[in-house]
């Protein structure tokens, strides 16, 4: 080393050497996609319909709960079941992102104390084991689809009673591709920025699991925001800015708005984007200051 | 060009939780370092002030007492721990052995942990598919392979670890001191990997309490004491004032010849 390039006093505090991880963990895609595709097969090892069980427990709890409160809310079954399957695969993608993201670092103690690896493969594995849990999903939505196509297609169709006219299954459904990957890039950041956070204070996965129930029933899932605006009665009343505020509900949104053929709002979009540019700074910066420090905290 | 450098590096942990959760787990155990009490937050100072620069063709044993600090250091030179203070600096593909069974699923295939490890040490997938045949072959374990690694010996899972490592051409090689659970006729043949492999362009970094091994693999060492860097030079040296006794000089003729020395004079 000569005296020129005499480095930095701590230069593993930069946020080129924070860019440097997350381009070199998207990089190496063999890695995290062998470990996310690893962790399903393990999970399901030895049973007899693998990993299918991830498709059949969706299926029965979105028949269940769609039977339900399609009943509660005096809901056309044809068009509230695909309503809430749909919702309901988007939140478990989400709520994974969020509380598997938490634990993103600390359930891979052994390998990042073993081998040195960008971190954001871990954030990835995370997010790619998710994706292909939601993969599964997607069959139920598959079936639901055959099922009630005739109901989804409908021009002017109504989710509940109250609710507007909805323009139908079209074109539009292609949306559902780039909303997806906007969602999961949200996934990223969580994990990281949650990750580490959660790396240094083991209190954050136990608040986030302890809010996670109230964040399911808060946003329209079981529900839906027609119901909410009958109550409200049309006006503008503190009820429809707390879906607004729910960041939740934004992200359902742009993925299940296509998926059945919703009329779409492009402030949902914006919000999202929004969310994305704050979110991922954060994580940068997060990964900036702590990246290093997380091998010593795991 | 392959090489590390190290400067003013201080390393410590923070124990957050020095009440509830044992020293021993939250630093491998390994490490004994002074226990700083200026902060609210307990902090051991594993590592301090190393400075050091190795380079291609170097093969350095590290020396010490338990909790001297060896493992920790072979963590920094390896890059998984990123100096507190100071900076390290490593160029060249790590590819690094520790503690058996804990970098390895003891769940998954001897096949699934080749795969997985090759895919940390910057292979591809395909790369890693056309080196099972020479991993296989290498570590002698045919048919153990398909097994989950929890029906291996210790013996058996060094074999792989070592077997996966010298077969993807690493140019920064470091081994703890489990490697030592294998037999003398596997050890000789990885001895000739390993010594193959540095001459070719690596370098080796390799902490020990079995001399042999060490004459065996290195050529140059540090003795680590109490976190710092207590002495550096060639091996004999080091041994010799750690040992208190020259180690070479109840070494059979025979031992002595492969190691190329006499047993009074030097190298």
């Amino acid at each position: 080393m000569t005296a020129a390039e005499k480095p930095l006093d701590n230069p593993s505090r930069t946020f080129r050497r924070a860019w440097q991880d997350i381009r070199e963990g998207f990089q190496q895609r063999d890695l995290w996609g062998h470990l996310g595709w690893q962790d399903i097969k393990q999970r399901y090892r030895r049973s007899v319909i693998g990993p299918l069980w991830i498709t059949l427990s969706m299926a029965v709890t979105a028949i269940g709960l769609g039977l339900l409160y399609s009943t509660l809310f005096q809901a056309n079954i044809g068009t509230f079941l695909p309503y809430l399957t749909v919702g309901f695969i988007v939140w478990n993608f989400m709520l994974g992102c969020v509380t598997e993201g938490t634990e993103t670092f600390i359930a891979n103690e052994g390998l990042i104390k073993h081998l040195p690896a960008p971190l954001t493969v871990y954030a990835l594995r995370t997010v790619w084991r998710l994706t292909l849990m939601m993969a599964h999903n997607l069959l139920v939505y598959a079936v639901i689809l055959v099922i009630f196509f005739g109901d989804l297609s409908t021009t002017g169709y109504k989710i509940t009673e109250a609710g507007p006219g909805q323009p139908g299954l079209d074109w539009t459904i292609v949306l559902a591709v780039p909303a997806f990957f906007l969602i999961a890039l949200n996934g990223v950041w969580v994990a990281l920025l949650f990750g580490v956070i959660s790396t240094r204070y083991r209190d954050i996965p136990q608040v986030i699991t302890a809010l996670t129930n109230l964040a399911f029933f808060g946003t329209p899932i079981v529900w839906t925001t027609d119901l909410l605006n009958k109550i409200a009665s049309g006006g503008s009343s503190w009820r429809s800015i707390i879906i607004e505020v729910n960041p939740f509900y934004h992200f359902i949104q742009i993925l299940r708005a296509p998926l059945i053929g919703n009329e779409q709002s492009w402030h949902h979009w914006a919000v999202v984007g929004g969310i994305t540019v704050v979110g991922w700074f954060l994580a940068l910066v997060a990964m900036r200051n702590y990246r290093a420090r997380v091998p010593y905290w795991v | 060009m392959v090489s590390i450098d190290v400067w003013n590096a201080s390393v410590d942990f923070p124990i957050f939780d020095a009440k509830s959760r044992s020293l021993k787990k939250a630093v491998l155990g390994k490490v004994g370092g002074t226990i700083g009490t200026e902060s609210r937050i307990p902090v051991i100072e594993a590592l301090k002030d190393i400075t050091l620069s190795l380079k291609e063709g170097d093969r350095v044993a590290l020396v010490g007492h338990n909790g001297a600090g060896k493992s920790t250091l072979l963590r920094l030179l390896a890059g998984i721990y990123e100096p507190i203070t100071g900076g390290s600096k490593i160029v060249g593909k790590i590819a690094p052995v520790f503690d058996l069974g804990v970098g390895l699923d003891p769940e998954i295939s001897g096949i699934e942990n080749i795969m997985i490890r090759g895919l940390f040490l910057g292979m591809s997938r395909k790369q890693m598919e056309s080196k099972i045949d020479d991993i296989a072959e290498f570590s002698e374990l045919g048919d153990f392979l398909q097994m989950p690694l929890r029906a291996y010996s210790s013996g058996m899972r060094v074999r792989l670890a070592l077997g996966i490592v010298t077969s993807i051409d690493p140019e920064i090689l470091i081994l703890d001191e489990g490697i030592g659970a294998v037999d003398a006729a596997f050890m000789d043949k990885a001895r000739d990997r390993m010594i193959d492999l540095v001459k070719r362009s690596g370098l080796l970094v390799f902490a020990s309490h079995a001399d042999e091994l060490l004459m065996d693999l290195c050529d140059s060492a540090i003795w680590m004491d109490g976190g710092r860097m207590k002495m550096q030079g060639s091996l004999r040296e080091v041994l010799t004032a750690y040992k208190g006794r020259d180690p070479y000089e109840n070494l059979s003729p025979e031992a002595l010849a492969r190691f190329g020395v006499t047993a009074g004079g030097d190298k």
